[in-house]
């Protein structure tokens, strides 16, 4: 995993712990987060994605992610079913 | 106006045996794209075969395509592959692009969307780099044909 990618799995996170907090003030909207805090918010993916490229490029070390509660999810259905390979 | 699509039709029993399977082209979002085009640099794509599966939630890419595209994820979730247990993937955005044809005309159909990036061996050990997931399919109206061994789906905009 590059430094790149160790950033934005932080990030990630560091975005999941503060979801509790996030979901009081955010919940539904598309955020750009990066450096431990909410840079912007925004109603689509593509509004978000659009803006975390434009203020910090592609190598920028933000996450975009949806203010909402997630868990995780099976890759496909073989896989929840236990199977090794679909 | 509505876009369809239409999966490879191949032999007698090929669709039984490998799936529905999907010809696209994947290509960087479109400002990242423009901002290379600004740079005076070429815009990366590649080609790639997704089998349609309505038992996966998300559309899944091997992870060596979005190397190739020089992507970086914009987020990691939770997945849990055939090890069982949660593990980090890293989520990339990208263009899908898929061959569509409306009425008598056929062309190009750009679709931004989120894959998930996933080690080579879970999705190419057959005849496809992807899966397209119900995360892709809920935007589009998808008819199995068995008997006919016909597979198609249509976005309406």
């Amino acid at each position: 995993m590059s430094r790149l990618e160790k950033t934005v799995l932080e990030q990630t996170k560091k975005f999941r712990a503060m979801l509790p907090t996030l979901l009081r003030q955010h919940a539904g909207l598309w955020v750009v987060f990066r450096a431990d805090a909410v840079v912007s918010t925004h109603k689509t993916e593509d509004e978000a994605f659009t803006a975390a490229i434009a203020a910090f490029g592609p190598t920028g070390g933000f996450v975009v992610a949806q203010v909402v509660e997630t868990a995780p999810t099976p890759l496909n259905a073989a896989s929840a079913f236990g199977l090794a390979h679909a | 106006m509505s876009y369809l699509c239409r999966c490879r039709k191949g032999p007698p029993g090929d669709l039984l045996r490998h799936g529905p399977l999907v010809d696209a082209i994947l290509l960087p979002p479109l400002v990242q794209a423009e901002r290379l085009v600004a740079e005076h640099k070429k815009v990366p794509k590649v080609s790639a075969t997704f089998m349609i599966d309505t038992g996966a939630q998300k559309t899944a890419i091997d992870r060596s395509l979005a190397d190739e595209l020089n992507l970086t994820p914009i987020r990691f979730e939770q997945i849990v592959g055939v090890s069982q247990k949660a593990e980090e993937y890293p989520v990339f955005r990208l263009v899908l692009q898929l061959r569509v044809s409306s009425g008598e005309k056929s062309h190009q159909y750009d679709y931004p969307t989120d894959v998930i990036g996933v080690p080579s061996p879970v999705v190419s050990q057959q005849q496809h780099f992807g899966l397209l997931g119900r995360d892709f399919l809920q935007a589009w109206r998808l008819v199995y044909d068995g008997p006919s061994a016909v597979v198609e789906f249509e976005i309406k905009q």
